[in-house]
């Protein structure tokens, strides 16, 4: 493997000698947290739940024995005892003390190793393939790349304080073992039609709070372009990635808001600027690095013994069926040794079990050791012939357990036993199930299964890109652990470069997974006005007068109870639920009953009729047309509705005879807004909610202060269920949402409008008004009438408004 | 809408040197027992005891008030997380929950 020059370990030990003048000038107070902090970041060390936290890469996965040592070696005389491998191929201490944080430093520089660049706005540890050398489908090791990209990457002076971090992984195979879709670049290598090997690049994944899957912006890349090409990606996105919002800020919100095509000819065109001034020192550098990863020597030797075990065995032949891959030797396997004991923590390894592995690689594997973004610890290069005996030795020490890719084989974050981020705790969830299915003794029957668990949106533990994924969440203070989607196909598909499914990140989304199933188009779009009609509702022409909401099809088997009583019982049973769980009791219990969808299709309606739409798409969805509105709700409501498939969509409109005695020209709203309001919106409306028990809106608490109180379920009167499964969401939430599932947007967002009602009365809102603020501009209206209680849905009282 | 009533508070924060919890007490020291805190039940008070818990940059990291309830030894926290604080983590036998003394 690759051993330092004189310059890295000159360079490393130059950082352990500046980070302990800068430990000591905090601890001399010379130095504020406020300063400190960024500096102890650059240098991995974090403040945690209960402690400091060091954070050590491990570059491209590849540890030495003698390194696997040290690390022992610091977990026992600074920590206590143990290490956690974590999903990015690091390795985690988790109760350093501050003054001993120099000494561990210095101790990492003894075997090659530091915590530089494992925190902080720059690019992270690069990430390789776990069998990188030693796969059998493997056109090239990956790690002489990555070498190269670390050796460019740390401490280059453009790249130090990007908008946000930024990952790399790489892959030498076509079967992608690296997640190269979910990191910012993502490489993954392949022939072209003339054999040669290059890269396909893949930039803007990432998983977190807005998953995504990234884009491929050259299908094949030379390996000899391979700098130049990444510092033109890093390039743009250091140029063009968000700095105003941390949120915002990573390069898959770059590519995603930039267009992936636009992205692409930046990307190229810098890179036209930029290869020129690669004269060949990085391939002459690569060529001296790939000669320290050549193979080692594979011994020859009969693997009789290994066939006797396998066949004698039944423990031995589990542990081989499920923890060796295919090896390029057809003499050796690799072996994964599983750090996932049932009911141990998913990554941690004690300092004893580290050097056992540390002695049984040197001995058994060729001196090599891996870890992998899975959390298990690899053993690339072992003679079959060896295998019984390394198993036995495995057994001692708790370390051959049979479980790799089956569903006790859990990734899980630290979740909140240790993260100051995490929402909620992961760990104990994955101790639980690996025990259970333990006792079930059915994890072998079902078959390879990958369940990843994170604490927090952040996604840590890839929940997002598995066959089950378990999401953490805090609601107001109660602990809340929920699997927001889990689909279990009968066989589990290759994860490799298919489209991940993708899970909700803000609270209680429904899969955005959904939003890619196939989508009906509407059989019939709305058409403004075909037949001006003379009755209060226009009824879908495809649909019969009669057609009643899902619910309503069961005969209740007794009369509903008051609603107020409703009421109080559903927001009671549902205090701790999110939108989805609402809308679907909304949408089925009897207890609601006969519902309806009031959408303005609006500059954020979209968030719910898609919730809407994944649940039902025959629900009935009224629009009220105040044949004042905007062309372009008017188109929209056609695009939303053919989008999601939306099969009754009802027009609501004002009697023509109404209109005709009440705003014969049409500038009633220039006299009285509240006048007009009550004729177009709430007296139709009304009329038409006459048949429902229950009607759902999009009412949010933070859109101002007269809906700062909005509940889940509100009675209206004794009349019917007012159902806001958007409630709790913020501004934040729903744009989220509307990014993760590629939701169309009003096109009138674009020009300023934050709220869109009819086109006489809205006008756009300013940076920092309240969004509501371009409604009624200049009066005191700050509602239209339909949403206000007392009895009926009646016109808001001035004074009250 | 009328004001709720303030939720009382403890200030905690992470030692500076060992990185464990601390929760400042009412004679101004910083205790590693939540039920030692000082339980703050005015909102101009509290803030009071955060600037002077944030002031001791060479103490104490993070200063910041949690809810807290009182209990039959003392503050309690209310939100589980606090209360992970006062413990350790759930996986091992470590944190104060091993030794209230020390991390």
């Amino acid at each position: 493997m690759y051993s330092y020059s004189d310059f890295d370990a000159g360079f490393v030990r130059a950082r352990v000698q500046q980070f302990s003048g800068q430990v000591a000038r905090r601890l001399d107070g010379s130095l504020t947290e406020d300063e400190f902090r960024p500096l102890r970041l650059m240098n991995g060390l974090y403040l945690q739940l209960h402690a400091y936290m060091l954070r050590v890469a491990i570059p491209y996965g590849t540890l030495s024995p003698d390194q696997m040592r040290q690390l022992a070696l610091i977990a026992e005389t600074w920590d206590k005892g143990y290490g956690h491998f974590t999903t990015r191929q690091n390795i985690q201490f988790n109760w350093p003390k501050l003054q001993d944080v120099p000494a561990i430093l210095a101790a990492l520089a003894d075997v090659e190793m530091h915590a530089i660049q494992t925190s902080g706005n720059c690019v992270r540890n690069v990430t390789a393939d776990h069998f990188a050398g030693a796969a059998a489908d493997e056109i090239e090791d990956p790690r002489p790349y990555a070498e190269l990209l670390r050796q460019w990457s740390t401490d280059h002076p453009e790249f130090q304080f990007l908008p946000r971090k930024f990952k790399i992984a790489i892959t030498g195979a076509p079967n992608d073992r690296a997640v190269t879709r979910a990191h910012d670049i993502g490489l993954r290598m392949h022939r072209n039609a003339a054999g040669e090997a290059g890269f396909e690049v893949m930039v803007g994944g990432g998983l977190g709070r807005t998953p995504m899957i990234a884009h491929t912006t050259r299908e094949f890349l030379p390996v000899a372009d391979l700098l130049p090409y990444v510092e033109a990606v890093l390039s743009v996105y250091n140029t063009l990635g968000r700095r105003d919002n941390k949120y915002k800020a990573r390069i898959k919100i770059t590519v995603h808001e930039t267009g992936p095509v636009e992205m692409t000819r930046l990307i190229e065109a810098r890179f036209a600027e930029l290869r020129p001034l690669f004269g060949g020192a990085d391939q002459a550098l690569l060529a001296d690095i790939r000669s320290a990863f050549a193979p080692p020597a594979f011994r020859i030797g009969p693997i009789d013994a290994y066939h006797a075990f396998y066949t004698a065995d039944p423990t031995f032949r589990s542990w081989a069926d499920t923890n060796l891959a295919e090896h390029r030797n057809p003499d050796y396997a690799i072996l994964t040794v599983s750090l996932k004991a049932h009911g141990e923590t998913p990554g941690d390894a004690s300092a004893a079990q580290m050097r056992l592995l540390a002695d049984l690689a040197e001995k058994y594997g060729h001196s090599d050791l891996r870890i992998s973004h899975e959390q298990n610890v690899i053993l690339p290069h072992v003679h079959k012939s060896d295998l019984p005996t390394l198993h036995a030795a495995l057994m001692q020490a708790r370390l051959a357990t049979a479980n790799i890719g089956l569903i006790s084989d859990i990734i899980a974050c630290p979740g909140m036993d240790y993260c100051a981020l995490a929402t909620a705790r992961s760990i104990p969830v994955a101790q639980d199930i690996a025990l259970r299915f333990e006792e079930l003794k059915l994890e072998h029957e079902i078959g390879p299964l990958k369940l990843k668990i994170s604490g927090c949106i952040n996604a840590c533990g890839h929940h997002h890109v598995g066959h089950i994924g378990i999401l953490g969440l805090d609601r107001a203070g109660v602990k809340t652990t929920r699997s927001p989607w889990a689909v279990m196909p009968p066989k589990p598909p290759p994860l490799v470069n298919a489209p991940a499914p993708v899970s909700p990140t803000t609270r209680s989304c429904p899969p955005s997974s959904v939003s890619c199933a196939p989508i009906l188009p509407c059989a019939r779009p709305l058409q403004r006005r075909s037949s001006m009609p003379t009755a209060a509702l226009v009824w879908h022409p495809s649909k019969p007068h009669s057609i009643r909401p899902k619910a309503a099809k069961m005969p209740l088997e007794q009369p509903l109870a008051p609603v107020a009583e409703r009421v109080a019982e559903l927001n009671a049973r549902y205090r701790h639920h999110g939108a989805t769980a609402v809308l679907e009791r909304a949408m089925t219990d009897p207890q609601v009953g006969r519902i309806a969808l009031v959408s303005s299709f609006g500059a954020e309606s979209v968030v719910l009729l898609h919730l809407v739409s994944v649940i039902d798409r025959s629900i009935p969805v009224l629009v009220i047309d105040t044949e004042m509105l905007f062309a372009e709700t008017i188109a929209y409501q056609a695009e939303v509705a053919a989008r999601l498939g939306l099969t009754n969509v009802q027009r609501v409109m004002a009697r023509r005879e109404r209109l005709n005695f009440e705003d014969p020209d049409g500038t009633l709203h220039q006299f009285s807004t509240d006048a007009c309001c009550a004729l177009r919106k709430t007296e139709p409306l009304e009329a038409a909610l006459g048949q429902y028990d229950a009607w759902i809106t999009g009412r949010k608490r933070y859109q101002g202060s007269a809906r700062a109180a909005v509940d889940f379920f509100e009675a209206e009167g004794d009349l019917r269920i007012k159902v806001n499964p958007l409630a709790h969401w913020g501004r934040e939430d729903l744009e989220d949402y509307m990014v993760n599932n590629r939701l169309p947007r009003h096109p009138l967002v674009a020009k300023g409008y934050a709220s869109i009602g009819c086109a006489p009365c809205t006008t756009p809102v300013k940076p920092g008004e309240d969004p509501r603020a371009g409604r009624w501009r200049g009066t005191e209206k700050v509602e239209c009438g339909i949403h206000f209680i007392n009895g009926r849905a009646v016109r808001v009282p001035k004074e009250t408004a | 809408m009328k004001a709720p009533r303030f939720t009382p508070k403890v200030v905690t924060a992470n030692d500076l040197l060992l990185g464990d919890v601390v929760y400042l007490t009412a004679d101004d020291l910083w205790s590693r027992q939540h039920h030692q805190a000082e339980l703050i039940e005015d909102e101009a008070h509290a803030q009071m005891r955060l600037l002077h818990g944030t002031a001791q940059r060479q103490v104490v990291v993070g200063a910041y008030l949690a809810d807290a309830r009182t209990g039959p030894k003392g503050p309690e926290p209310v939100h589980f997380r606090e209360a992970f604080r006062t413990r350790g983590p759930s996986n091992y036998n470590h944190g104060k929950q091993a030794d209230p003394s020390d991390v």
